[in-house]
């Protein structure tokens, strides 16, 4: 009897509480808990591999950004590991995890942004042939470890990406953290016209990773769940509305969650006084201005979370579960407090035949350049976390 | 009685911290301890495929093709509920469901390209909508690598079952001829 009337006031109060179970699980919170969060980072992105002293390879500077760091962190270290591979992709461990670096309190802030920790320590780089493995551990003065990050990238040349066939070849794994199939996994790859130099692809790339999916807040709260592959082959970004032509090794993306062909076009070739029009091909490649980190975020709302456009004359869609287009005002008043929304933020789309809650700065609204300082707002961030969530249960 | 009280408010504390209420730095612990690190060799691993169902676009409507279904390398890739309003129903050769899930048109391409034309001076801006049908092309549909699968229903704007028992399964990349016995585009559900 206690246990049947203490179920029903925790039932009670969870629903006092807003908690909302949905088909896919819990609503996450309004706002971003201040649960650390961290972005390791390397630079270049995928170094040339050689002998040491060697003109070929490239030095590797390791950064850090740690967001909402807690009060007890003392010390921050950094390690890494290096391991060969052949061109099948076994691994063999070359020499263990050893320390490079190391923090004590007070961490550097960010320059620029004193709300964030920063470190970095720079390395004279890797032979060819190789998989690095790095981490950074956060650790309390009594050497708990409060969080650890770890990613892996190769050096170039990468053997699965050198084989002779081209439909066999390999993309190569330049920021990858978890199993395929548990995390997204993106890559990137030139457009066959594209003939910057590696630094700047492998820039532009970073840049991608960095300044564009991590740039909003709740993809990079789960910073984790993502890898990011460049493949070696090119394919072709065609004007919309023309089919993109993938890659030769196109086989061995599709089980990734998104591809983008990164092209090199300022201006439309049918008419230079526009921008090249890009757009995602019905299985999913899409092409973007490899500067334009604003498209980026906007198409990986579409291809890895499954959001709908929030502009008027977009593709709209209301989902069964966390939708962020809804198909009828009233049903969308009544999401919003759900959706971490007042019902005055909603908005029509189209002619109230569509609507919506998410601010007009939000990613699904805007493409182009630069994000927008909020990327996708609350709503579509709620799927983004549900969405991450699901897969890496597969 | 102030002691069951107690009791009852720990016991509630306790059972919303489990279900994960306000739990997005509890739910981000347990999905990275639960998920494996990296090994290329993922790439290689014959129990992780997927097949490629080959479809061909004619006037915008997906005809089994005659190509082989590929397997490749990987798991299904992830494809979020509610992605598209196409389904993919896969199915063994009693028409059981083994799975389905959603995606966006394979028929269609779309673009949210920034208008440039009506803001050159701006890094920025309202994307240009476009939607276009193809009206040719190829398309691949992706299911699990799993033997049961005989039927798979993609259920757009048409309906159609195809009968993929036929097409014999060609591992790697190497692409074959299908065997005579192909049928395709059985409606079912129009």
């Amino acid at each position: 009897m206690r246990l049947a009337r203490c179920a029903v006031v925790v039932i009670g109060l969870v629903l006092l509480t807003g908690c909302e179970t949905t088909m896919m699980g819990t609503l996450p919170d309004c706002t971003l808990q201040a649960g650390v969060t961290t972005v390791p980072m390397h630079d270049p992105i995928y170094p040339a591999g050689g002998p040491a002293g060697g003109g070929t390879r490239e030095s590797v500077t390791y950064r850090l950004t740690v967001s909402y760091a807690p009060a007890t962190l003392a010390t921050v270290n950094l390690e890494e590991r290096v391991e060969s591979v052949d061109a099948a992709g076994n691994t063999t461990v070359i020499s263990d995890w050893a320390q490079l670096s190391t923090w004590t309190a007070p961490i550097p802030t960010c320059p620029g942004d004193a709300s964030k920790l920063c470190v970095q320590h720079s390395i004279s780089g890797h032979d060819t042939d190789r998989l690095i493995r790095y981490r950074f551990k956060l650790l309390d003065d009594a050497g708990v470890e409060l969080r650890v990050h770890e990613v892996a990238y190769a050096t170039k040349p990468y053997p699965p990406s050198t084989v002779t066939a081209d439909e066999a070849k390999q993309p190569a794994p330049v920021y990858a953290q978890g199993a395929l199939g548990q995390v997204m996994d993106v890559a990137f790859m030139r457009d066959v016209n594209n003939t910057v130099s590696d630094s700047t692809f492998h820039g532009h790339v970073r840049g991608m990773i960095e300044d564009s999916l991590y740039h909003d807040e709740r993809v990079k709260f789960w910073a984790k769940q993502f890898n990011f592959y460049i493949n070696p082959l090119t394919a072709t970004a065609q004007e919309y509305p023309d089919d993109h032509l993938p890659p030769v090794n196109a086989a061995n993306l599709t089980a990734f969650e998104g591809r983008a062909i990164l092209h090199d076009y300022a201006a439309s070739p049918s008419d230079p006084t526009t921008g090249f029009r890009d757009h995602t091909t019905g299985d999913g490649w899409f092409s973007t201005e490899q500067w334009h980190r604003g498209t980026m975020l906007h198409e990986a709302g579409h291809g890895l979370f499954g959001l709908k456009d929030e502009y008027e004359g977009g593709a709209h869609l209301e989902v069964a579960s966390l939708p962020n287009n809804w198909q009828n005002r009233n049903e969308a008043k009544a999401a919003a407090a759900s959706r971490c929304k007042d019902s005055k933020d909603v908005d029509p789309l189209h002619k109230n035949s569509w609507f919506k809650m998410c601010a007009v700065d939000s990613q699904m609204n805007q493409s182009g350049e630069d994000p927008t300082p909020m990327g996708y707002d609350l709503p579509c961030e709620q799927r983004v976390e549900d969405v991450i969530t699901q897969a890496s249960g597969q | 009685m102030l002691t069951r009280r107690n009791y009852q408010i720990a016991l509630i504390v306790l059972t919303s911290l489990l279900i994960g209420c306000n739990g997005s730095v509890t739910t981000r612990q347990r999905v990275e301890a639960e998920t494996a690190p990296f090994n290329p060799a993922y790439f290689m691993d014959e129990t992780k495929r997927h097949w490629a169902v080959p479809f061909d676009v004619v006037h915008g409507e997906l005809e089994l093709a005659d190509r082989p279904i590929e397997e490749r390398p990987g798991p299904l890739r992830y494809f979020p509920p509610g992605a598209g309003n196409t389904t993919v129903i896969y199915r063994d050769m009693y028409g059981g469901e083994l799975g389905r899930y959603q995606m966006e048109d394979p028929t269609q391409t779309r673009s949210c390209d920034f208008d440039q034309k009506k803001s050159p001076a701006k890094k920025r801006g309202r994307p240009r909508g476009g939607k276009e049908k193809l009206k040719g092309g190829q398309v691949d549909i992706l299911v699990p690598a799993d033997a049961r699968i005989a039927q798979i229903e993609v259920i757009t704007q048409e309906v159609g079952r195809h009968d993929v028992r036929g097409h014999r399964e060609e591992k790697g990349l190497t692409r074959t001829k299908l065997p005579s016995t192909l049928k395709k585009a059985v409606n079912v559900t129009r």
